[in-house]
């Protein structure tokens, strides 16, 4: 479609109007070629690099178009100006103002001469961003210190500088009917399963929002059985981390304006695993590891069981413990359900306060969590210690677990666990795992079982899922 | 679809709700019964009497400082356990808590009068502790539970962990409830239950002491053993070891024995229709004490203590077995299960009389110590280096 005629003035006036004179919008003046022609530079501030405009559009322009004739044919001027004059990364020519617009709101310049119906578009993007820093959600002691940022060109670059091959695809998305967010789906050719690349793909497609700021809304849109508690698609903020996982044949989707990546699909095992896994020393990898898988029942089992032993079995604890634990409670005025469930709640109440608190006063809420909660309310006959020993234990545990979205899941469904167990005791607790059971062995990340290699049992999977088998022995194994 | 899944957790709530917190116990009444005692009083009727733990804190975590009691005793009777147990409930105002009892102490004049009448509540009570320890009190077991000096705050704590510790040498076996309910019913074996009797006492405490044992013939306990016949029984039904013996060599030469590793091998054996139980005895001895000095140096001494200490206790358990079998006619020792492993046809004809079969039992004793530490290796005390200096 060719709308624009080639005169100045009109054309101005159409971008200012269709950006809503908006004051951002820039231009410069300024006549080329030997006979002085009027031409237009339009670009919007803050979205450009300002001395990549002027070295590679407009200093050239000034200076070597000299030579352009207004006897040669707008075509020749067009393809000399935008071939030899312009030294931008990306040049295009536009001929109707629909595709222009765009363009300029992504970062590019427009060049504009007079009589001529052709626009020259050039990339002079340029946006401010953070330098590569730490990933503050997952730290390491081992390892890459690299962390996303939110720019996804700098995200992109981090993976491919990490797996240099021919066989990494790129696939860019435009997602967000007013954001126009990029998304990038990365994965290798040849490793990833088409199915799941095509079935990631016609998910992105299907994706009608208004805007996108987060990944977390394209883990929310794409997500299998969006109802269940459990993350099915990783996010992580570590580049090896994406790297790692588009090299045992997963799809990394990145999203602009945001440093948490996607990765699919996901299983409960990954969600246990860490990157750091990797780079430690395999029995001690493995180690940690089971420590993790410990946690996991730990955070969701142990306020739930102490509950529950205590309510409907004490019998099951050894004389001396039960002997301390009822003269711990000795005067405590809450049943153990309520001191149990106000517990748990303080101590997500304190995990909550501590994440929002600003940095500077962040240390008041650790000393009264420690000292109101664990010390005077004890002192005070408020609460008994055995059940703050719990609630730290609990809370040890869940933070072993990797994964943030993983670990809430759990800390969510442990007060579910506390509920069952204090109607039922024990027998409430197993009715509560085969719920468990029964709901994660029905979920699936896009077509794998969420219980994956354990449920279906894949024996060699299985045994890396949990032992960090050595790399040594993996190589005499493809032999 | 909503009514559908509103449907779901209406009935899923009403299974949770039905059930009531079905057998939920109330933690903060809980007071747990630490011990059982069972007497007969001057009226033939059951006495009952319970001790029952006042929590403290353990001593680590500051509770020597606690000026509480740190058990109290309740006691009532009644025809029937049941009802004493109901009587307490009134005084004590607690829920109270069986399944973590320590020991049970049956009184000697109950024990002598049969039990077949009182069992039935072990039997048939499912809140219990199958694994309490069961001691026959010498004195009233109401004395023995409230009036019982031991270390520990609570003094069924101590006889619990005294019975159970297996690496105590001295630690004489005892019988848990299971064991004790079964054999009372158990011609072919039957119970043998250490017994608790004041060893001295001091104003209102009595020192108890552990050792003796009682033994039942059916339901009825029949007599005691002395400690040294006990210790052989312990041996005999392996619930023991280990032990420490003391041998009188000559005359006024005491040498006392740590015994280890102690196996008993029985086997039964019909000759001529007569019934012949032979028992090996094969275990380490070793010198913990001798009055005098020894030469071990030289091979006819330590043969001779071997010798004397395979006399020893060949006739020991031939004296024990004896007096067991003849004076108590009780079978304590498992000897008709091993007649029953080996020849079960013709156990199903001596069963009914195997009371009287006993006395008819011709024993085969064999020993085999093996003298395997000495202390010390010259005679008793260094000279000849001494002499140098």
């Amino acid at each position: 479609m060719r709308n624009f005629t080639g005169t100045l003035k009109a054309a101005f006036e159409y971008i200012d109007q269709e950006l809503g004179h908006s004051s951002d919008l820039s231009f410069r003046q300024c006549q080329i070629g030997s006979d002085n022609t009027p031409a237009l530079i339009m670009w919007v501030d803050g979205l450009i690099n300002k001395q990549s405009l002027n070295n590679d559009i407009i200093s050239p322009l000034m200076s070597g178009s000299r030579s352009i004739n207004r006897v040669d044919s707008d075509e020749t001027t067009i393809n000399f100006i935008s071939h030899s004059l312009i030294t931008t990364t990306e040049v295009i020519q536009v001929t109707s103002y629909e595709s222009l617009i765009p363009l300029l709101i992504n970062g590019w310049s427009v060049v504009i001469i007079e009589g001529i119906d052709i626009m020259i578009a050039a990339n002079t993007q340029g946006l401010e961003t953070r330098s590569i820093d730490e990933p503050a959600s997952t730290s390491v002691i081992r390892g890459p210190r690299d962390g996303f940022v939110e720019s996804i060109d700098t995200n992109i670059s981090l993976i491919r500088r990490r797996v240099k091959n021919k066989l990494v695809r790129v696939e860019n998305h435009w997602i967000g009917n007013m954001s126009h967010t990029k998304i990038a789906m990365m994965y290798i050719f040849d490793r990833a399963n088409p199915d799941t690349v095509s079935e990631v793909r016609t998910r992105l497609d299907h994706i009608d929002i208004d805007a996108i700021l987060e990944s977390q809304y394209i883990e929310d849109l794409i997500k299998d059985s969006p109802s269940s508690f459990f993350p099915t698609v990783y996010s992580t903020e570590r580049p090896d981390d994406v790297a790692g996982a588009i090299l045992e044949g997963r799809v990394a989707i990145i999203v602009d304006g945001t440093p948490f990546a996607l990765v699919l699909p996901c299983t409960l095992f990954h969600l246990l695993k860490t990157t750091e896994d990797l780079y430690l020393s395999y029995p001690i990898a493995t180690f940690i590891r089971w420590i993790r898988f410990i946690g996991f029942f730990i955070t969701l089992l142990l306020p739930a069981s102490y509950l529950g032993v205590l309510t409907y079995h004490p019998e099951m604890v050894p004389p001396q413990l039960l002997s301390s634990i009822l003269s711990a409670r000795d005067g405590v005025p809450f049943p153990l359900l309520m001191e149990t469930l106000l517990m748990e709640l303080t101590f997500e109440g304190l995990r909550e306060a501590s994440i929002r608190m600003p940095k500077s006063i962040g240390s008041a809420i650790s000393i009264v969590g420690a000292l109101v909660i664990g010390e005077s309310a004890v002192k005070a006959g408020i609460i008994s210690s055995p059940s703050v020993i719990i609630v730290a234990g609990t809370a040890i545990a869940s933070f072993t677990i990797p994964s943030i979205s993983l670990s809430a899941t759990i800390r969510l469904l442990r007060f579910v666990m506390i509920i069952l167990a204090s109607f039922l005791g024990l027998y409430g607790i197993m009715i509560g795992l085969f719920l468990l059971g029964i709901h994660l062995s029905s979920i699936k990340s896009v077509g794998m079982p969420y219980l994956a290699p354990f449920a279906p049992f894949r024996p060699k999977e299985a045994e890396r899922a949990l032992v960090r088998v050595p790399w040594f022995t993996l190589r005499k194994r493809q032999k | 679809m909503v009514i559908r899944y509103l449907k779901c957790i209406v009935a899923a709530s009403m299974i949770m709700m039905i059930s009531g917190c079905w057998s939920q116990i109330n933690f903060d009444q809980l007071t747990v019964v630490s011990a059982i005692g069972l007497d007969l009083d001057e009226d033939q009727k059951l006495q009952v009497s319970l001790q029952l733990v006042n929590p403290t804190l353990p001593v680590a975590a500051g509770g020597a400082t606690q000026q509480r009691r740190a058990v109290a005793i309740y006691t009532a009777t009644g025809h029937t356990i049941h009802e004493a147990i109901e009587i307490i409930k009134k005084q004590s105002k607690k829920n109270l808590f069986f399944s973590q009892t320590r020991a049970i102490l049956i009184s000697e004049k109950l024990a002598k009068n049969g039990l077949s009448n009182i069992v039935d509540y072990f039997w048939r009570e499912p809140n219990q502790n199958f694994n309490s320890w069961v001691l026959i009190s010498n004195s009233t077991a109401k004395d023995a539970l409230s009036r019982s000096k031991e270390l520990l705050a609570v003094s069924s704590d101590e006889w619990k962990a005294y019975l159970k510790d297996k690496t105590n040498n001295t630690a004489r076996g005892g019988i848990e409830l299971y064991q004790f309910l079964s054999r009372l019913n158990q011609s072919s074996y039957e119970a043998a239950v250490p017994g608790i009797s004041p060893f001295a006492s001091e104003s209102k405490q009595i020192i108890m002491e552990i050792g003796k044992l009682a033994v039942f013939n059916g339901d009825k306990m029949s007599g005691w053993l002395s400690l040294d016949e006990s210790r052989i029984v312990n041996w005999l039904s392996r619930s023991s070891k280990t032990g420490v013996i003391q041998v009188k060599i000559k005359n006024d030469e005491f040498i006392d024995f740590d015994l280890t590793n102690i196996h008993i091998k029985t086997t039964a054996q019909f000759k001529n229709n007569q019934l012949v139980m032979s028992i090996l005895m094969k275990c380490d001895a070793h010198i913990k004490t001798s009055t005098e000095a020894l030469d071990l140096a030289s091979q006819q001494v330590s043969h001779t203590i071997e010798t004397k200490l395979n006399q020893y206790l060949n006739t020991g358990i031939k004296h024990t077995l004896h007096k067991t079998f003849d004076t108590y006619q009780s079978d304590a020792v498992g000897f008709g299960d091993v007649v029953h492993r080996t020849y079960p046809e013709k156990w199903k004809s001596i069963e009914a009389n195997w009371g009287a079969t006993l006395k008819t039992i011709e024993l085969a004793v064999d020993t085999d110590v093996r003298l395997v530490k000495s202390g010390l290796l010259i005679n008793r005390s260094i000279k000849k280096d001494d002499k140098d200096d």
